[in-house]
């Protein structure tokens, strides 16, 4: 495991949710609804680190957003923790094709919406009585893609990951 | 043998990780939102509170200019709309005299609450900080218990009611909004004078039952809040569509929230404690608070 990396990834979580609360949900918000940017971060941070560090940001970045925001504690935590796994474990499949890198960052973004729903009910937060939860859901992952575009090939350059072998290469 | 050992490394870290979710969540559904969870949310929230401040100090600005550029031609409409109704309002008013004296003795009758009472103990407040994801119904607010914010308090601004204080630190306190689906508020229909539950949806109208309801609600009707959690007579918002009672069920219809929630800015805390305006037990609509 690469510490550094790992700092760099942790760094961009936490502005990931610094600006969550204050950017997205506040003003970039077009139809009420706001990109998912902490998952965003996880997953693109998850697509340069190994499967260990990708699981410790997800968790840190998912805490964190738990105790900035007025949700149960640990639901982001275990999202985010699952989210970063999957996305090392699909990485072999997508890398080198930035279509289906693309793609992943879409059904990453539903499948954390929807994992955090079905948590938060199981927990007793009345998510699905949300009237747009799944416009809610549908609406982050194609924000998510959008940013995707910029925020993948910024995150590879940071974690100065080899660009022969990174997402767009 | 590495890749083996790699692999049974990393599952065990997963496994642990996901453990140590189930435990948080447990925890925090068993304490409430207190204890150790919630001294730790306080601490971190302290932590991140001038950091999050000093972030929205600087993107306000932005963002409103931005905002602005995109809603130019909609603000020259809106202004010649607005001088229309201006003059429209001036003429009314000098119609209105006689009215005020009736709508002093209506206020009485509707126990309203003067809004000057109540804005003699409450404390003006920004919002810095939005929630943490699309299903977190909240804002953190610029000022906590130091200015005399509590937890319960309910929160207005000029639109009518926001919502209530849920979590405070030092110089910090979210609001749960009025949207939240874990919301409900005690309401009384001013014209009808019904009174029953306005739940949150999560976005969009709010949900209206009035078990006790026997006769129509007109759309465009306004509610305000029933004393017993919040003061009496804060504007919630009006009837979204009309609605007849039915057998058992008295009246189930939405309400259109008086405040946009999307673009909350100020907002002034009221310093009344939970519950000391008391109803009678048995006209409190049940259902208020957190379902």
């Amino acid at each position: 495991m690469k510490f550094r990396h790992l700092n760099i990834g942790l760094a961009l979580g936490i502005g990931a949710v610094i600006l969550q609360t204050t950017l997205f949900d506040r003003f970039l918000d077009p139809f009420g609804v706001a990109p998912d940017f902490v998952l965003l971060i996880v997953v693109a941070t998850a697509y340069q680190l190994s499967e260990e560090a990708a699981m410790l940001l997800g968790f840190s970045a998912g805490l964190l957003t738990d105790l900035l925001g007025n949700t149960l504690l640990g639901v982001w935590a275990l999202v985010l923790t699952v989210i970063g796994y999957v996305t090392v474990r699909v990485r072999p499949r997508v890398e080198g094709n930035p279509v289906l890198t693309l793609a992943s960052v879409f059904v990453l973004t539903v499948a954390g919406e929807l994992l955090y729903a079905v948590l938060g009910t199981l927990f007793g937060q009345q998510v699905f009585s949300d009237v747009n939860a799944f416009k809610k859901v549908l609406l982050a992952a194609v924000y998510n893609l959008l940013l995707a575009v910029i925020v993948l090939p910024v995150t590879a350059r940071l974690m100065r990951r080899d660009p022969a072998a990174g997402v767009w290469a | 043998m590495l890749t083996n050992q790699r692999f049974a490394r990393s599952t065990a870290l997963f496994i642990s990780l996901i453990t140590l979710s189930f435990l948080l969540m447990t925890f925090d559904v068993r304490t409430e939102g207190g204890g150790v969870t919630g001294t730790l949310r306080d601490g971190v929230r302290t932590l991140f509170d001038p950091v999050q401040s000093a972030v929205s100090a600087v993107i306000r600005p932005v963002a409103n200019a931005a905002d602005a550029l995109v809603n130019l031609a909609g603000l020259r409409a809106e202004n010649d709309r607005l001088r229309e109704e201006l003059q429209d309002a001036n003429r009314v008013l000098q119609e209105t005299e006689g009215i005020r004296s009736e709508n002093e003795v209506l206020r009485e009758l509707l126990q309203l609450d003067l809004p000057g009472e109540l804005l003699t103990q409450s404390v003006v407040a920004r919002v810095q900080a939005g929630g943490s994801s699309n299903f977190d119904f909240s804002v953190v607010l610029n000022k906590g218990a130091d200015d005399g914010i509590g937890i319960g308090q309910p929160v207005v601004n000029l639109q009518g009611l926001v919502g209530h204080i849920d979590a405070v630190t030092s110089n910090s306190a979210t609001v749960k909004l009025l949207t939240d689906p874990d919301h409900a508020v005690a309401v009384r229909l001013v014209t009808t004078q019904f009174v029953g539950t306005a739940e949150g949806r999560g976005s969009g109208d709010l949900k209206f039952l009035s078990s006790r309801a026997d006769g129509p609600v007109e759309e465009g009707e306004v509610a305000v809040t029933f004393p017993n959690r919040y003061p009496a007579g804060l504007v919630v918002g009006t009837v979204a569509r009309s609605a007849e009672p039915a057998v058992g069920v008295g009246i189930q219809t939405t309400i259109d929230p008086a405040v946009d929630f999307e673009r909350l800015d100020f907002v002034r805390v009221i310093f009344s404690s939970p519950g000391s305006e008391e109803a009678p037990a048995d006209e409190v609509p049940a259902g208020e608070g957190s379902p």
